[in-house]
């Protein structure tokens, strides 16, 4: 079945958007702490802690084309980086290095609404008097040595209301695991922890539940959207614990990748 | 390759900084045993191990050694060779040395000292990497000994001479700090074919004249 939800969201109804941006809580090489000119740049907030949005502008996160449940498509980033600058003017989802995206998949569809499932990689330039004098000093050329917060990815889910044509659920979220930024400045990177950072909308007159007529899986539509950035997403990949179980019951030998960071995100 | 990955092996990938939990058997003593062989044979950024499930290692290809061109070929061949050794029966040899795509260039024992004074005292190892005309990626581990000093390991373009004279600053890179009974590993690629120098010293956190011996297996990939 499929359903064309490129008009769904006409009204003109307003969505308030929170953004939490929590503080650096761990990291492997200290680097957002190492001077204090390391920490104020690091010291980060959501530029607005609160805004409003048409409900509109939640198009960006929906397919152009009639889509079924399990499908992908991609997002345009124009759309999807005026949401993240709300958090900071300078969010991009062109990155200096690294898979670039946004995709997004239908992962549920009832007769009054549909599930979308986010993945957005995104990074967010960083500056300070201190380190624009040190690129100076340096003589370093426009894009070199660039300040960057770079999330491993932005997972997010969005439920609209079909019926009313309005933004139920909205969240766009680090996920939470620890290793889940890189950070770039004075020539070093260091792979970090952010407990939360994240925009939330929800629709406070619309909490009943949901009976879902067709759907996937949250993991299976977050692997749908995995394998649109990376091509080793197809790579069977287990728990270390259960990849030597599995070796030993199925005789094979273990194919280990010990890595900084995640590999299936950008947080290195 | 995805095919050869799913269908030969079990794949599995672990951050580097899980591996205190995980060697303290935190997900079990299989675990602990396969992330103490990753722990042992760490290098850099990424390390490529493939292993019995008993954590024999069958080959140990650190990613920045792999060579430039062709990688996904020379991937292959290294999951070809490690499915080749899985299925025979010379494991214990692997363990000394574990297949790699390198070829062994050189082997190196020497000494290093500590400067008495403001002056470096350098030990110099030439490498001729000439033959590699289309450039190449080395893989230098080095074995630091029981005596005294730790030790500093810096590579430098050129041959010994042009090497005493460069500041630290002017390293391609290096394995700082090594203590005694330490490994360190250095993984650079280069262009084109050229001679490069290791250059030993104590490192600051030796006592002043102290001594060590190490030594330095050098491959390269190509």
């Amino acid at each position: 079945m499929r359903i064309d939800l490129n008009n769904v969201l006409q009204r003109s109804a307003s969505v308030q958007v929170e953004a939490h941006w929590e503080s650096i809580a761990d990291s492997t090489f200290n680097l957002h702490n190492e001077y204090s000119e390391h920490a104020e740049m690091f010291d980060l907030s959501p530029e607005f802690p609160i805004k409003e949005y048409e409900s509109d502008a939640f198009k960006a996160f929906l397919p152009s084309s009639p889509v079924s449940v399990g499908d992908a498509w991609e997002l345009d980033s124009d759309g999807v980086v005026q949401f993240l600058r709300q958090f900071r003017p300078g969010a991009t989802t062109t990155l200096y290095q690294g898979k670039e995206g946004a995709f997004a998949c239908l992962r549920a569809l009832s007769a009054e609404y549909a599930e979308i499932t986010l993945r957005i990689h995104a990074d967010f330039a960083l500056s300070s008097i201190a380190y624009e004098k040190w690129r100076r000093t340096n003589s370093l050329k426009e894009d070199e040595c660039k300040a960057r917060f770079i999330p491993s990815q932005f997972a997010g889910r969005l439920v609209v209301n079909l019926k009313q044509s309005t933004v139920r659920a909205f969240s766009l979220s680090l996920p939470p695991r620890n290793s889940n930024v890189d950070i770039n400045a004075y020539g070093c990177a260091d792979m970090v922890f952010v407990p939360r950072m994240e925009l939330l909308a929800t629709d406070a007159d619309d909490q009943g539940g949901i009976a879902w007529g067709i759907s996937v899986t949250e993991e299976e539509a977050r692997k749908t959207l995995e394998l649109k950035f990376y091509k080793f997403a197809e790579i069977e990949w287990r728990p270390v614990e259960e990849a030597v179980e599995l070796a030993k019951a199925t005789h094979r030998p273990i194919h280990a990748i010990l890595v900084w960071g995640a590999l299936d995100d950008e947080s290195c | 390759m995805i095919k050869t990955l799913n269908e030969k092996f079990v794949n599995t990938w672990v951050f580097l900084r899980e591996l205190p939990e995980l060697i303290g058997g935190a997900r079990g003593e299989g675990a602990s045993l396969v992330a103490t062989k990753l722990q042992q044979y760490y290098s850099d950024s990424v390390d490529i191990l493939t292993l019995t499930s008993k954590a024999e290692v069958l080959a140990h290809q650190p990613e920045m050694a792999l060579p430039y061109r062709n990688r996904a070929q020379h991937y292959l061949t290294l999951l070809r060779r490690s499915v080749e050794a899985f299925d025979g029966k010379f494991l214990s040899k692997l363990e000394a040395r574990p297949i790699s795509l390198g070829r062994k260039l050189m082997e190196v024992l020497h000494i290093f000292r500590a400067s008495a004074s403001d002056i470096p005292d350098y030990t110099l190892v030439e490498i001729d990497a000439t033959s590699f005309e289309h450039g190449g990626a080395f893989h230098i581990e080095i074995q630091v000994g029981g005596g005294d000093a730790t030790g500093t390991f810096e590579l430098f373009e050129g041959d010994k001479e042009t090497a005493i004279d460069e500041s630290s600053d002017d390293a391609l890179t290096g394995a700082w700090d090594v203590p005694p009974g330490g490994t360190g590993q250095i993984l650079h690629r280069f262009e084109r074919g050229q001679r490069f120098t290791l250059r030993a010293t104590g490192s600051r956190l030796s006592e002043t004249e102290s001594v060590n011996a190490f030594t330095a297996h050098i491959s390269v990939a190509q």
